[in-house]
């Protein structure tokens, strides 16, 4: 028995679902794409702030991530709003803490210990067209990378007790 | 008026575009993705080259550093014969004479005057045979001291070439790396090299200099008489059969401070790695960029800087030697008492000449030798202390700031 005499409108409507189907799949596609494009872009910024850390002075850690972690997110085009405060304290958007190196005391040349350092950056991405299901669409994602502290910082700019400090670098020779 | 009753393959155009959507979203994440790659495998072949270069320099400092000090040891085991210096005493009383015409034994530490050794053995040229003129100690001296200078150059020789093959070999794949003290980091034009000899080119980069105040070498003639016993007395006298040595060991250069190297790494759009990207690269006609990294290390000895700073001819001693030249120390004394005692056989007179000579030579005997072995112990400004003081801080590396 047919219940429609007129088969009108049935590529169409076949046509509505198929195109549904696709374009969710191809957006979802894309979506994951900007997720692994993101991720990689703030990883290296992860990366490039551990570093600085790692032969940063002591006391300016926190500092020297921040900075860093700002340079490298503009560097590579992404929006310092993205990133949360990740932090407690002092309202940090990265966070780094200190850590024995392999759960030892290992000491450098000064006795002090060695130590292994984090930088962890909390990003922010919106999802796309969350809002059509009554989301906000707030993903909140995590890069961080991890790096041992270069030792016997004391001798950061100079090569030896009671040596001038290194020449920096284009100073044409002068200190 | 239907045209096309065929409704089939409607959704294809849609679904083509959308797919061509997709295909440059792929497309950009590889790209990116591959960019961000290059450069963090960039950035840790920077890091790794420059690290490696600074293991090596600091390694090389320890190898230069611990040669110089075997350099330095043999020399102190070098004499100075001479006449107790009655000069000074001349000096004194306004007569400015000189006189050296040869005597007793004396401890050189110093490589103005470089003859036989102190210890027994084959540097020593203190034979009891009477009217014998002997160089063959000094000259193993001299052949040591040249050996390991040959040592030295070897090592200079191995950090070119260890530099070479670690810039050479360390970087990954397409990245382009060159590592220069951090003085030549961006004023190249500061940089010229002194001479393709790599030896040259290796102090130049280590910051070091040879000593040009050289080494002086003589023979030793020795007198030896036995009438009323054994007495023997010897003289310096220039070498014959060798010459002296223009420079001893290694000191500090002006710019020895600045042990900071800095790496600098680019990867060119063209590299091999990346034939074929960036994907759709020629459909959509973009390129990628030359990439740079750069990174530092410095090279470090947290107790001293292991080379002299000034070009001096202190070679310094160790208590060991002094220990070890105790034997001629008491030999010298045994020579001026039995001279005294000789002296004292001469009728009245004898007696109280004998005692004036004994502390007139004696006195100026021990006296010029204990302060010789009293600086050669303590002076902060010789080889052997200088060594003594960084030898257990050693140079190490690590990485620095770039700035």
């Amino acid at each position: 028995m047919r219940l429609f005499k007129k088969n009108n409108g049935q590529a169409f409507i076949e046509g509505l679902i198929a195109v549904m189907i696709i374009t969710v799949f191809m957006f979802a596609l894309i979506q994951v794409c900007i997720i692994a494009v993101n991720d990689t872009l703030y990883n290296e910024a992860a990366f490039m702030a551990v570093r600085a850390v790692s032969v940063a002075q002591s006391g300016k850690i926190r500092e020297t991530a921040q900075k860093a972690t700002d340079k490298m997110i503009r560097l590579n085009g992404l929006s310092s709003g993205n990133i949360s405060d990740s932090s407690d304290e002092e309202g940090s958007k990265t966070t780094n803490w200190d850590g024995t190196v392999l759960g030892k005391d290992i000491k450098d040349h000064s006795g002090i210990n060695l130590k292994k350092y984090n930088v962890k950056i909390k990003y922010n991405m919106r999802l796309m067209f969350s809002s059509l299901f009554g989301s906000d669409g707030a993903r909140t994602q995590w890069a961080r990378a991890r790096m041992i502290k270069s030792p016997d910082e004391e001798f950061y700019y100079k090569a030896y007790p009671g040596a001038k400090r290194f020449v920096k670098i284009g100073n044409d020779n002068k200190q | 008026m239907i045209i096309n009753n065929n409704r089939k393959g409607q959704v294809l155009a849609y679904f083509l575009v959308l797919s061509m959507i997709l295909l440059i979203s792929w497309a950009m994440m590889i790209n990116i993705a591959k960019l961000i790659r290059d450069r963090m495998i960039l950035q840790n072949s920077v890091d790794n080259t420059t690290f490696s270069i600074a293991t090596l320099q600091a390694r090389t400092l320890n190898a230069i550093g611990a040669t110089n000090y075997l350099m330095a040891t043999v020399l102190s085991f070098a004499s100075d014969p001479h006449t107790p210096d009655i000069s000074a005493i001349l000096k004194k009383l306004r007569i400015d004479v000189n006189i050296d015409f040869g005597g007793l034994m004396y401890p050189s530490f110093s490589t103005e005057r470089i003859a036989g050794s102190m210890i027994p053995g084959p540097f020593s040229d203190y034979k009891c045979l009477p009217g014998f003129y002997s160089e063959q100690g000094v000259r193993n001296i001299k052949r040591t001291v040249n050996g390991i200078q040959n040592i030295q150059k070897s090592i200079l020789s191995a950090y070119i070439a260890g530099y070479a093959d670690i810039i050479a070999n360390v970087p990954a794949d397409d990245c382009k790396i060159i590592v220069v003290p951090s003085r030549y980091a961006k004023n190249w034009k500061s940089f010229s090299l002194k001479s393709a000899d790599p030896v040259s080119l290796a102090e130049q980069l280590l910051g070091i200099k040879k000593n040009s105040k050289g080494i002086k070498y003589y023979g030793t003639y020795n007198f030896c008489v036995n009438i009323a016993g054994h007495r023997h007395f010897v003289r310096a006298q220039k070498s014959r059969g060798f010459k002296d040595d223009k420079y001893s060991w290694y000191v500090q250069d002006e710019n020895f401070y600045d042990k900071k190297i800095v790496g600098i790494g680019t990867k060119l759009p063209d590299a091999d790695s990346n034939r074929g990207y960036p994907v759709l690269g020629k459909i959509i006609g973009i390129k990628y960029p030359p990439i740079m990294a750069y990174g530092s290390a410095g090279v470090y000895n947290v107790d001293d800087a292991m080379f002299p700073a000034e070009e001096n001819t202190k070679t310094g001693a160790e208590l060991l030697t002094v220990g070890l030249m105790s034997k001629m120390f008491a030999d010298q004394i045994i020579v001026i008492l039995s001279v005294a005692s000789d002296i004292a056989k001469i009728p009245i007179v004898g007696p109280p000449a004998a005692v004036g000579f004994g502390i007139l030579v004696g006195g100026l005997y021990n006296t010029e030798t204990a302060l010789r072995v009293k600086n050669a112990l303590t002076d902060d400004d010789t080889l052997i202390a200088e060594y003594n003081r960084a030898k257990y801080g050693g140079w190490d590396s690590h990485l620095v700031p770039l700035n």
